[in-house]
């Protein structure tokens, strides 16, 4: 007799609530803005780390490219005048390649195979690895650890089976977490006991090339020689086992150059005449009267020409064409920019511990995202318990848990989509202006778009992502309502 | 000639317990009570007499503590969430003190709510609701906000949303509690034609006198008991004092 069947009550569509949501955001735009807001303000933050970040990274690498050929001539400088140092051939070992010109230096050297260098360079990462984390620990940790031995001493002190044994009690007691394992320790302390002959051996052969190089060198300093490497000289250096390209010579030879130039114009300053002439050309005082401001002035024709006639009334005439002393001024003061974004970028940088970004950096991240989180989730709940008869109507009207639970999630969802899209472009206007603070031109002329555009994308799917976790709660608050409360009245 | 009435709603001995903090609050002491196809019942108590928690038992809106709630000889709580939503959806027209519209939506999309909610097709909901207006007199209105309506006007929407899906029984808290006289005897008229013409079965808490008058029965209800049940015809209605 019963004229009703209960079925189950029909799921509305996606597109259905999508529908109703926005007209629901539309009405309550206010309320909204704020959720919009937290998101905004969150995602902009993710993203101007983000974009500040790549930016630094790609000038970090423009600028590694530009001071290439500076650090070339350091290395090889201290490699022709100084004896091979463990630490250098520790990094080199670590970090060369299979098969390239440091490695077959070595081979050469240490009269072995490449296939020789594998273990020591295996050794060497590890030894690299231990190294830092014991300059990590302090010194009130390192002395019952190890006693007195420092740096790779210790390694030398804990070869001694009694030693170790200690060190692993120590090292029990104070709950520090090394590198490697207490096993892979002493393997490598075996392994480094082993390699020790041919390590010596390389060390020993750098040694009597550098002897040899004496005679390269002829009474010169190694940076005058480089400066005057040619293809003789190439040959001889490498007939020492030296690996010298002619590109690299030629690349040598000119950044030499130009290091022995500029230091012979730098040396102009001690030209007390000179300093106050230029002084009053220029109008500033005479102690102001320093490198920056010589190269400053040297790097205009005018400028280049004048130092050179002045040099020549007040002293040592200064054999150099004034094109070329123009030349060296403009490369100095380019340099002084270079090696004011490395210390912008050492400064920001900080170690790398996840896909080239810093721990403080994915940290600061981390806390954002959290600090975003809990206030969606704060508007939220706020706007459900504002809209308690609401829910409750609608669940008298027929709508199911479920509706009710979408229906808030994606309210969130597409806060958190139009706060995404806001902060993202903030975020990547806010990254912009810092990198260009930072690195100057060199940001512009390096901006990696496809990274910032993949990095915005990534900025926008974690401010809606965020928005979506943080309404469940909330979301199954509203759910989980009774329809009763419908009756209530305010 | 009731006797021989189809039975819609019928209770048995439901007991309805509230945990507050430390004490226990019993809202319902137990209540049989059987209530017809097509009849037009008025509940009335003070507040605080369990009124509420009756109406909340008899819409599907809350479970029980003890007893049986049976809604066409359906055992509400033999129901899940899901069919409790049907229920509600297809079976049960709800109609507040506060008209409860949502805001942001037009009279007409409000009434069409619930035939979303029931699978109806767009262009059949819109007829429908338009139909539905018609019915209440707010045709003309139907692009209106609840806000752009008067305090009637929101609950004649409203009526006509609680009527979406045909359902056979409507229950009605405090229709009129919050509207003047005047209005509130359009709210009546509509609720009266609802019931003689559409054979809707209406359960109305009001204090409304007027509308008690139109009732067909009238429930006191006292300390989560019912006090008395009589037929509108045993009973004196003046304004000013029911006995």
């Amino acid at each position: 007799m019963s004229d009703f069947q209960i079925r189950e009550q029909v799921k509305l569509s996606a597109r259905r609530c999508a529908a109703l949501v926005l007209d629901g955001i539309r009405f309550r735009l206010f309320r909204a803005s704020v959720t919009v807001a937290v998101v905004g303000l969150a995602v902009a933050f993710l993203m101007a780390i983000l974009g500040d970040s790549l930016i630094g990274r790609q000038v970090e690498g423009a600028v590694r490219e530009l001071t290439g050929p500076r650090r070339s001539v350091l290395f090889w400088t201290s490699r022709l005048s100084s004896p091979l140092s463990e630490q250098d051939l520790a990094v080199t070992l670590a970090r060369g390649k299979e098969g390239g010109a440091r490695r077959r230096e070595f081979t050469r050297w240490g009269k072995c195979s490449e296939e020789e260098l594998a273990e020591p360079a295996g050794v060497a990462r590890r030894e690299l690895a231990c190294l830092e984390f014991f300059e990590n620990l302090g010194e009130g940790k390192l002395r019952p650890l190890v006693g007195r031995a420092r740096g790779r001493e210790i390694f030398s002190a804990l070869v001694d089976d009694d030693a170790f044994a200690g060190f692993l009690e120590a090292l029990g007691n104070t709950g520090l977490q090394m590198p490697l394992s207490r096993d892979e320790f002493r393997e490598f302390l075996r392994d480094r006991e082993r390699t020790e002959a041919l390590r010596r051996r390389i060390v020993e052969g750098h040694g009597r090339a550098l002897a040899a190089a004496g005679e390269f060198l002829g009474g010169r300093t190694a940076l005058e020689a480089l400066s005057e490497i040619d293809e003789p000289a190439r040959q001889r250096l490498n007939e020492l086992g030296f690996v010298v390209t002619a590109e690299e010579a030629d690349m040598l030879r000119n950044e030499a150059r130009n290091t022995l130039d500029i230091m012979r114009l730098t040396r102009l300053l001690g030209n007390t005449q000179l300093k106050q002439r230029f002084a009053i050309r220029y109008g500033i005082k005479a102690e102001d009267v320093n490198a920056n401001a010589l190269f400053e002035a040297a790097g205009s024709d005018s400028g280049a020409r004048w130092l050179l006639e002045t040099q020549a009334e007040t002293g040592e005439p200064l054999e150099m064409t004034a094109e070329r002393v123009r030349e060296v001024a403009q490369t100095q003061v380019a340099r002084n920019k270079i090696a004011r974004m490395e210390s912008a970028i050492e400064s920001s940088a900080g170690k790398k511990v996840w896909l080239g970004f810093s721990s403080r950096v994915l940290w600061l991240t981390a806390v954002s995202m959290l600090v975003c989180a809990v206030g969606i989730a704060n508007a939220m709940l706020m706007s459900v318990t504002e809209r308690f008869v609401e829910i409750a109507t609608m669940k008298c009207l027929g709508a199911t848990d479920g509706f009710i639970m979408t229906n808030f999630i994606f309210e969130s969802g597409f806060q958190g989509l139009a706060g995404g899209v806001v902060g993202a472009v903030i975020g990547l206007l806010l990254g912009l202006l810092r990198s260009i603070l930072n690195y100057g031109l060199q940001a512009w002329m390096n901006l990696p778009f496809g990274a910032l555009a993949s990095a915005m994308g990534i900025s926008i799917v974690a401010g809606v992502t965020l928005s979506v976790i943080a309404a469940v709660y909330p979301a199954r608050v509203a759910a989980k309502l009774a329809p009763m409360e419908a009756m209530r009245v305010e | 000639m009731t006797k021989e009435r189809p039975v819609i709603i019928r209770t048995r001995s439901l007991k309805k317990l509230y945990q507050l903090g430390e004490t226990e609050v019993q809202a319902l002491r137990g209540i049989d009570v059987e209530i017809y196809r097509g009849e037009f019942l008025c509940v009335m108590g003070p507040s605080g007499s369990g009124k509420s928690t009756f109406f909340n038992m008899v819409g599907g809106l809350d479970a029980p503590s003890a007893g049986r709630v049976f809604i066409d000889e359906v055992d509400v709580a033999q129901l899940n969430a899901v069919e409790l939503a049907f229920l509600r959806c297809q079976k049960i027209g709800y109609i507040f003190q506060t008209y409860n519209l949502v805001h942001y939506m037009t009279a007409l999309e409000n009434v069409t709510v619930p035939m979303a909610f029931a699978g109806v097709p767009d262009d059949e909901a819109m007829d429908r609701g338009m139909d539905l207006l018609g019915m209440v007199g707010l045709k003309d209105r139907w692009f209106h906000k609840p806000i752009e309506m008067s305090g009637g006007q929101q609950q004649r929407t409203a009526i006509a949303r609680s009527m979406a899906n045909n359902p056979s029984l409507l229950l009605c808290d405090e229709p009129t509690g919050n509207l003047d006289f005047k209005t509130g005897d359009e709210i009546h008229g509509i609720l009266k034609r609802l019931n003689s013409e559409r054979g809707v079965t209406i359960i109305c808490a009001t204090h409304d006198h007027r509308l008690i008058d139109m009732a067909d029965r009238i429930m006191w209800v006292r300390d989560g008991m019912i006090e008395r049940l009589a037929q509108r015809k045993d009973v004196t209605v003046e304004t000013g004092a029911v006995e």
